[in-house]
């Protein structure tokens, strides 16, 4: 029996093992029945110990053996205590930001915000594994989950979690990230930094929700349709994703911009407003209401005009842009790329990261000086872009001097009211009231301006026109940075503007420019003089060993 | 103390006195002066073109593309170079028996090993001194972030750190070189590649395979962020290998 006793601790190193690897390697662990062949594995050990005991007893009485056990428990024991230091580092990791910029560590403004979260915010981060987008995030998130334990990660790569991808209609490849926290959730694309994300926090812990309005009647894009390339349901999305409601109201029946629309969207209206219906623009944007634009070359020309109420012109032509670097590969010059240089200052422009693709625009400038407005343009084609005038004639286009804006042709602008008695509002009634037809059609000035209901005057009106609704579209919202462009004049105009401004560090910029000369020097330097002297030093040592 | 400089110090004139220090020096020069040079060309020609559009250079960053890409094959090529260095350590000694003149003479396994592993990394350090003109030149042409340069040579110095210590033990097994050296490669490279597995093996088993991996703990320090896992698996690694070579000394001593 004795004699095959060595069997018992092979069987029982073998069932010990197994039941280790079954423990390490699988994610659910040992069940009841690898936890017995463990169990008995170690029995099996045991047993044969017992019965070679003898054997074993004289085997460690020689002096070698003792060593080799005392050497090898002292190896095995130093190798317990470098895993174990691991796994408590691991558990209790820290990090130290060693980059001269700063380039890992939260700036104050957002340690206070983390640091002051009293619920719990869960971060969907939608990455492709292995992504550097998923690194960059990874890196960025981490200095906000260690100072909060009210803050968690779940990372999901959409590729291997389609179901749960569709679930938060992730669509954009370079990552999404939503925060969560109960009900409520903020959504982030194409810009994870640390001040998007702060921003994100503040506003999905302030729990405030925006009411936005979209006009609706004249042909205007549906904020409702998510199916066709011409909706603007994929921005309607993102709002919703960052506590904004959109509703569709008809303004022509409300009788005005109801009171819950914190900001009024006309989304590129093909037919005319009635004059009535400005009117009504005009005592909300006199009693402090927020107006954004969207207008395509040629359409309402009425509304257009009526900008210049508020100082803005909008232009009744389209811009085309041949600076190459601004345009698309292909050569279209209705597509206009805007970048960083386009954008003049303002809270809105500033915070685009990237470059915006507009399609098919009109000009909107500055326009005559209105008292207790201030208009300021945010965005310009390059010296080679025009605004053409020449429109529905067979000339070939090109830039007419005297006729067409030629040159940094501006594509949007801000009006800001200071002063609210300077807006001048007109009739606003429809249909019940003497003049009624001349409201519909005819001018406000016409429209029994006397029976004008009051208007409660507000500061803080806000107008944005912007001469391109295409880049809102379902079609190119995901192109570029133009959902920020969307999203930023959204923000602003309720007010919801970026509650921390962090400015980026110019250090971590890390710039390297070389010219011909500086080149030849690198290579030079790097290949020959350098290791030259290495190999010269090789070819001493062997001269010196040769002749000795 | 004395002793262990003095071992030291023996250890790098021997690697001078031999073509084999001098040879491994240029190998390793030449291979990352071309990646070098290769990099900051290909940088600075993609620079240009990003000029014209300021959303790609802002994401076309010296520190975060070029740095971490040219530490993380520099990384590769000491693979390749560590082996060569740790693979004589004992071998050498023992092969021309001067071994058994150091081990009974009145210095401790453990002081023989440090000395011998210091003596190695002295020659570590001149071999990455021997680099300092990159860092000139990257003055030269561009703005680098000083920290993650640092922080970059000192995620390669403490994975050579670890090469060594590896090499070191498997050198104390064998009188042959060439053996010492391939099982130090072989070695290194299984746990190189051991990241891999996160995402083949499911749960818990690729997490911790791929914490084994040194791979993992150099991504961040070349970034110019210093984790205390990663500190701590540098330490560990190399303070198990040391006390494992330590012990075979010692082993040999009582044979």
């Amino acid at each position: 029996m004795r004699r095959y006793s060595w069997l018992l601790a092979v069987l029982g190193g073998v069932a010990v093992l197994s039941f280790l690897s079954v423990a390490v390697f699988t994610s659910t662990g040992p069940d009841t029945t690898w936890s017995t062949v463990g169990g008995v594995g170690v029995a099996l050990v045991a047993l044969w110990m017992w019965l070679d005991r003898d054997a074993l007893a004289r085997a460690s009485a020689t002096r070698g053996a003792r060593y080799t056990v005392t050497s090898l428990t002292l190896v095995v024991l130093a190798a317990g205590i470098a895993v174990a230091v691991n796994v408590l580092a691991h558990r209790y990791d820290k990090r130290w930001d060693l980059t001269a910029s700063r380039q890992y560590s939260l700036s104050e403004q957002s340690v206070q915000v983390v640091r002051n979260l009293d619920r719990d915010v869960k971060v969907l981060a939608f990455f492709s594994r292995g992504s550097q987008e998923e690194a960059n995030f990874k890196d960025r998130i981490e200095s906000y989950t260690e100072l909060s334990d009210h803050l968690s990660v779940e990372w999901i790569d959409p590729l291997l979690d389609p179901r749960k991808a569709r679930e938060h209609d992730i669509t954009s490849a370079a990552g999404t990230v939503i925060l969560v926290s109960g009900d409520d959730e903020q959504r982030l694309e194409t810009d994870f930094g640390e001040e998007a994300l702060t921003n994100a926090l503040i506003r999905l812990t302030s729990g405030e929700e925006h009411t936005v309005c979209f006009t609706s009647g004249h042909g205007e894009l549906d904020p409702d349709d998510d199916a066709t390339v011409a909706g603007l349901g994929g921005i309607v999305t993102k709002m919703e994703g960052q506590n904004y409601k959109a509703e569709k109201v008809l303004l022509a029946r409300e009788g005005g911009v109801p009171e819950r629309c914190e900001m009024l969207v006309a989304a590129d209206p093909e037919k005319d407003w009635l004059p009535a219906e400005r009117e009504m623009l005009a005592a909300y944007v006199a009693g402090g209401g927020k107006f954004l634009l969207l207008l395509e070359p040629t359409h309402a020309p009425g509304l257009a005009a009526d900008m210049a109420r508020y100082g803005i012109t909008v232009g009744d032509d389209v811009v085309l842009e041949q600076n190459p670097n601004y345009a698309l590969a292909g050569g279209d010059p209705s597509y206009i790329i805007l970048d960083p240089q386009s954008f003049d200052h303002h809270e809105i422009t500033d915070a685009i990261k990237g470059a915006v693709l507009l399609r098919l625009v009109r000009s909107v400038s500055k326009g005559d000086d209105v008292k207790g407005i201030r208009v300021q343009e945010l965005a310009h084609t390059t010296e080679q872009g025009w605004a053409e005038t020449s429109l529905g004639t067979d000339a070939v286009a090109q830039p007419d001097p005297g006729q067409d804006i030629i040159g940094n042709v501006p594509l949007m602008a801000v009006a800001e009211v200071d002063d609210p008695e300077t807006i001048q509002v007109g009739d606003r009634t429809i249909g019940e009231r003497a003049g009624a037809l001349d409201a519909i059609l005819g001018t406000p000035a016409e429209a029994a301006p006397a029976e004008a209901p009051p208007v409660e005057r507000k500061k803080g009106g806000r107008v944005l026109v912007i001469g391109d609704v295409d880049f809102a579209t379902n079609m190119l919202i995901d192109q570029f940075a133009n959902q920020d462009l969307f999203l930023n004049s959204v923000a602003w105009m309720v007010g919801e503007e970026n509650q921390v401004s962090i400015r980026p560090n110019e250090a971590a910029r890390g710039t390297l420019t070389m010219n011909l000369f500086q080149g030849i020097i690198l290579w030079l330097t790097a290949l020959l003089f350098v290791p030259g002297l290495a190999v010269v030093g090789a070819l001493v040592t062997w001269l010196r060993r040769r002749n000795r | 103390m004395k002793a262990v400089l003095a071992i030291a110090r023996r250890e790098i004139d021997a690697y001078f006195a031999s073509p084999l220090g001098w040879v491994s020096l240029s190998a390793f020069l030449v291979v990352t002066g071309f990646m070098y040079a290769s990099i900051l060309s290909d940088f600075s020609q993609q620079s240009t073109t990003a000029a014209f559009n300021p959303y790609m250079a802002d994401q076309y960053n010296l520190n975060n593309w070029v740095l971490p890409g040219f530490f993380g094959n520099w990384s590769v090529i000491l693979l390749f170079i560590a082996p060569a260095i740790s693979m004589r350590m004992f071998s050498e000694d023992m092969r021309q028996r001067s071994f058994e003149l150091l081990l009974s003479s009145p210095v401790s396994s453990g002081e023989i090993v440090l000395g011998k592993y210091l003596g190695a990394l002295g020659f570590l350090g001149l071999m990455f001194g021997a680099t300092a003109h990159y860092v000139l030149i990257l003055y030269w042409l561009g703005t680098p972030d000083p920290g993650v340069l640092a922080s970059s040579y000192l995620a390669v110095f403490l994975l050579a750190a670890s090469f060594i210590a590896l090499g070191m033990l498997a050198s104390a097994f064998t009188v042959n070189q060439v053996v010492a050296f391939v099982t130090t490669f072989g070695a290194l490279l299984v746990l190189w590649v051991l990241s891999w597995t996160e995402s083949i093996l499911p749960g818990t088993a690729g997490t911790v395979l791929s914490a084994a991996s040194m791979l993992s703990h150099l991504d961040q320090l070349t970034k110019g962020l210093l984790h205390l896992e990663d500190a701590a698996y540098f330490a560990g690694f190399i303070g198990f290998f040391l006390f494992a070579t330590q012990q075979r000394i010692e082993s040999m001593r009582w044979r």
